[in-house]
């Protein structure tokens, strides 16, 4: 699965007019757009306006399948409403590690029926990128999501659907082919054992990094595999109440917190280690599934220059024999 | 559910420019709801009728408290009132009216002249001070849409769901542009409580921290980036000061 060979067609000009096209048909285009403050944000695409390449935009697809605050039901005294249904959004433009957090979203989000209602809506479009600095992917990290893979003049299908649509624009003969991974990253990232993880609880280095944090969350609202949310009812004058669904995060003073008064994590170092156990080493049925996809974003917005890469490192020389 | 109409609100000014009032106001489409499911006991911006003191359901109190009389009138109302909400910086802080510094007296005659000599007053304090509060609304002033949830959630018998997270939090989920990281503008977001949808950084304005301090702030990495700013020492107090009282939700709940 890891180093997996996709079904790849040649793709000349007449055929990616035809492909995009047909897409349009069922489809909105959604695209990373760069503002005048230089953020690159996915947005609704202008018309006739596609990407050049995948680009790390701020926040990944995870917005759009786990919106940042979104009802899941409202009810007032004569009815109850579920959330209304998502619309179809193709996602043109998202690079690999993207990619391999939405399968790690789905792995996580398997058994959840709002996330899988706009999973399903979703038509996932990779491209090629170009590593920046911050980059650490890794192609044997985890499998990935996603339905085409779009490169300079090659097409991958990656889903049934994908498949489907390359088809329909009669895309010449496919061959079995290894996606166009970007050579630089591969390799470069630091990864803690289970055992070493287990053995650091004392380790002098959370305290030390944590005593810079200041909780703001941001590592984990851009991270594409941050997934913690919260459930927060409110109710209007007129007595209808609405459930809402909102991102939470671990850095947050309430976030262990318990019924009772039990905190699970109650200082800033335990937080800090329990988001670095998140993610080198997975929960749950994931558990030893690394679920950093290395694409560096979280070093890139931290005020304090906390650095995931430099704790693991530095836990092998505290900590590692 | 409730549906009676028979809940008793009071709104209470102490010494404050009366914003929040107006932001209730200002929720026009919302207020014909409000008349129909409570009994005005006092509200200062709509009726010149002063509060009965006669019991009432929620009081919700506005400003910061300076004299005696003040606080006998605050612990009156407390005791009349099955509900307390304090409302706004300076019943949650003391806000702007705290920043006055120096000795009281003199702070006095350089404002009322001679005629205070006699007076009986104290620094500007929070409400949180003297009596109980059971719900706190931050902000200066508050957002309609805070104002409003609560309203709905304590008429119909419960809290609203809240997150008690800093303004970065809700300005990354925004995508905004970071002022403090890109552009060393002192942005006091990171220990700010959320809520205002970070809307001045969504406008390109650092954060004045006008909601008060999240629980559990990192306010030493705050002041070492602040100081990255080119701020003075003193200016960084002054920013600190001016909302930065009591970290929200460690008054009373
Ligand atoms: S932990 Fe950081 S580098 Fe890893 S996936 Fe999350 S944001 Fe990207
Ligand atoms: S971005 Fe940095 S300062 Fe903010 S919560 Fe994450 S590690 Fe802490
Ligand atoms: S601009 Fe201010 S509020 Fe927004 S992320 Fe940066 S520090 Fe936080
Ligand atoms: S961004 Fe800061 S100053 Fe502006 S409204 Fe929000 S808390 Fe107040």
């Amino acid at each position: 699965m890891i180093d997996a060979l996709f079904p790849s067609y040649p793709l000349p000009q007449d055929v990616v007019d035809d492909l995009l096209d047909t897409i349009r048909r069922d489809w909105t285009f959604w695209g990373p757009c760069s503002g005048e403050d230089e953020v690159w944000r996915l947005q609704p695409l202008p018309e006739g306006l596609w990407p050049a390449n995948a680009v790390t935009t701020f926040l990944t697809v995870k917005k759009l399948l786990l919106p940042q605050r979104a009802a899941l039901w409202s009810h007032d005294q004569n009815s109850y409403r579920k959330a209304g249904a998502a619309s179809p959004v193709a996602v043109i433009g998202v690079p690999l590690c993207d990619l391999q957090a939405v399968w790690y979203l789905d792995q996580v989000f398997a058994e959840d029926e709002p996330y899988l209602d706009r999973r399903k809506q979703l038509l996932l479009i990779g491209m090629p990128c170009e590593p920046g600095a911050e980059c650490r992917c890794s192609r044997q990290l985890m499998p990935l999501a996603g339905d085409l893979f779009v490169g300079a003049d090659r097409v991958w299908a990656l889903s049934r659907a994908g498949q489907g649509l390359l088809l329909e624009c009669a895309c010449g003969v496919a061959e079995e082919m290894p996606l166009p991974w970007p050579e630089g990253p591969d390799g470069q990232r630091s990864q803690i054992s289970e055992d070493l993880f287990l053995s650091s609880a004392a380790a002098s280095i959370w305290f030390d990094e944590s005593q810079r944090c200041l909780s703001c969350g941001a590592c984990s609202a851009v991270c594409p595999t941050c997934y913690c949310f919260d459930l927060l009812d409110s109710a209007a004058l007129d007595g209808s109440v609405v459930r809402r669904r909102a991102w939470d995060n671990c850095f947050f003073a309430e976030h262990g917190k318990v019924a009772g008064g039990h905190d699970f994590r109650p200082g800033r170092a335990d937080r800090l280690r329990f988001r670095m156990e998140h993610k080198l080493l997975g929960f749950g049925d994931l558990r030893g599934q690394n679920s950093c996809v290395g694409c560096g974003r979280c070093r890139g917005v931290c005020p304090a220059e906390i650095d995931l890469d430099r704790i693991a490192e530095q836990l092998h020389l505290e900590v590692g024999s | 559910m409730r549906t009676t109409s028979s809940l008793k609100l009071s709104w209470v000014r102490f010494t404050s420019c009366s914003g929040c009032q107006l932001m209730l106001l200002n929720c026009e489409t919302s207020l014909n709801e409000l008349a129909r499911i409570v009994e005005l006991d006092a509200f200062p911006l709509v009726s010149s009728a002063g509060d009965r003191s006669e019991p009432v359901d929620i009081a919700l109190v506005e400003g910061s408290l300076s004299t005696p009389e003040e606080v006998e009138r605050l612990l009156a109302i407390r005791r009349h009132s099955r509900l307390l909400v304090a409302v706004g910086a300076c019943a949650l802080n003391g806000g702007i009216n705290a920043l006055v510094k120096g000795e009281r007296r003199s702070c006095l005659a350089g404002i009322y002249g001679e005629q205070s000599a006699g007076w009986d007053s104290f620094p500007p304090q929070p409400v949180h001070h003297f009596v109980r509060v059971d719900w706190q609304i931050p902000g200066c002033p508050p957002e309609r849409r805070e104002l409003l949830e609560s309203l709905g959630s304590i008429l119909h018998g419960g809290w609203p769901g809240r997150q008690l997270m800093p303004v970065c939090m809700e300005c990354r989920c925004n995508e905004n542009r970071c002022l403090l990281v890109e552009d060393h503008a002192p942005c006091l977001g990171p220990i700010t409580l959320a809520g205002c949808n970070a809307s001045c950084p969504a406008r390109g304005v650092p954060c004045e921290g006008c909601r008060g301090v999240v629980p559990e702030a990192n306010r030493d990495e705050l002041y070492r980036l602040l100081l990255e700013t080119g701020l003075s020492v003193q200016e960084i107090q002054h920013r600190l000061e001016r909302f930065g009282g009591t970290p929200h939700g460690q008054a009373d709940r």
